[in-house]
């Protein structure tokens, strides 16, 4: 098997097994503790808890971040899931080097193109919701 | 009152679990079977149903991108070249989301699809297609490859066609993800399989490979809208992606024509949430 294969499958699987395990810390605080860390919803409440203005969990990276300085189960588990959304672009940027590092100037270009295309997406998520 | 929070973590997990085998092996994100199970199961919002929907397409293709990728199936360079159009795809979705016609998106498609599954069975019992020359683009970017093939037992070498055609089928994918949330992943398939002539276990694990970064085009938009709800998105990501390991170690060992088999079905199922959908019934 060649070097670059080799390197975007253990970039493959270990982006998994840190955001997996992430979510797994979070989720035993929560079942341990009880507390999400937010506000005491029934569980048929947080079933259907969501939307831009929810209480129940945090959805924006400042309070994920000062959720998890304060150990709130559901921030954690918010980090892990992040981590997990952000790893396909973690993925094609490292494509763009492999690509690189191999002197391939079409695909070097094409991995680029893709890598803004994804940062484009993540800016233009503010607008589109 | 404490049990019962286990039980429905269990249960999620359960049903992901299954999900992320069967999306790994037929090169999709499980969020046809996700989607129905948790809005029908448990009364979870549509919305937040898409969410949880948009992280199982997201574990399955990293869950088993690692080992397609590291046992050399799927086929990186076609991935990445198609994954541009369906990026883009995605993100014009997103923007025609408020002003499209759903219902008729949904029973278009529901259709397309239905009529889509007949080229598929025809080629049952096909593990490598015939007689496929590169066309000018492939040739260019060098798509062509090959695999071990564990059924036949050696190494196969296939060329790749229809690069244009699939490209252009390959927006229309991006579009849909981006629009309804869910199937991009069978048409990617169909597109490879039915355009572009790629040996099938090629097209449903290239597909693997694309649509985590496909869905991570449309992910930030549900994530920052609060639409990925902890409680369903921890028990669905840890589930899938065990299931997504799994699967793609299975893989290796199914016959092509099982896949085949199992895509045809999983292209029903789908077909038939989309025509629900698009005569208003959500499921």
């Amino acid at each position: 098997m060649n070097l670059s294969s080799r390197v975007l499958s253990y970039y493959l699987i270990w982006s998994v097994l840190v955001s997996l395990t992430i979510i797994v810390i979070g989720t035993v605080e929560y079942l341990v503790t009880g507390s999400s860390g937010y506000v005491n919803l029934s569980l048929t409440q947080l079933l259907k808890a969501g939307g831009l203005s929810t209480t129940a969990f945090p959805h924006y990276i400042y309070t994920i971040i000062t959720g998890m300085l304060e150990f709130k189960s559901f921030a954690i588990i918010q980090f892990g899931v992040l981590l997990l959304i952000l790893s396909p672009i973690g993925r094609i940027f490292l494509q763009i080097l492999i690509y690189a590092k191999e002197r391939d100037r079409s695909f070097t270009v094409i991995a680029a193109v893709v890598f803004l295309i994804l940062l484009a997406s993540l800016y233009l998520s503010k607008f589109i919701s | 009152m404490f049990d019962l929070t286990l039980e429905y973590i269990l249960l999620i997990i359960a049903a992901s679990v299954i999900a992320g085998i069967i999306g790994s092996m037929a090169g999709l994100g499980g969020g046809v079977l996700i989607v129905p199970f948790l809005s029908l199961y448990f009364r979870v919002p549509i919305s937040l149903a898409i969410g949880a929907s948009i992280i199982s397409v997201i574990a399955t293709s990293s869950g088993s991108a690692s080992a397609y990728v590291r046992d050399k199936i799927s086929n990186i360079r076609v991935g990445t070249f198609l994954v541009l159009f369906t990026t883009s795809g995605a993100i014009l979705g997103a923007f025609l989301e408020r002003i499209a016609p759903r219902n008729i998106i949904f029973l278009t498609f529901g259709i397309v699809l239905l009529i889509s599954v007949l080229p598929l069975i025809r080629k049952i019992g096909q593990v490598v297609p015939e007689n496929v020359k590169n066309d000018t683009i492939s040739e260019k970017l060098s798509l062509n490859s090959h695999f071990h093939s564990a059924e036949l037992d050696r190494e196969v070498e296939y060329n790749v066609t229809g690069t244009k055609s699939g490209s252009a089928m390959m927006l229309v994918a991006g579009v849909l993800s981006g629009l309804l949330g869910i199937g991009s992943g069978v048409f990617k398939v169909i597109a490879m399989d039915t355009f572009m002539k790629l040996p099938i276990k090629v097209s449903t694990t290239t597909s693997n490979f694309m649509i985590g970064m496909t869905a991570a085009a449309s992910a930030g938009i549900y994530f920052f809208n609060g639409d990925v709800n902890p409680f369903i998105a921890a028990p669905v990501a840890t589930g899938v992606l065990i299931g997504a390991i799994v699967g793609s170690r299975l893989l290796l060992k199914t016959k092509s024509s099982t896949i085949r088999v199992l895509f045809g079905v999983i292209i029903v199922v789908v077909a038939v949430e989309m025509l629900l959908n698009g005569v208003g019934i959500r499921v």
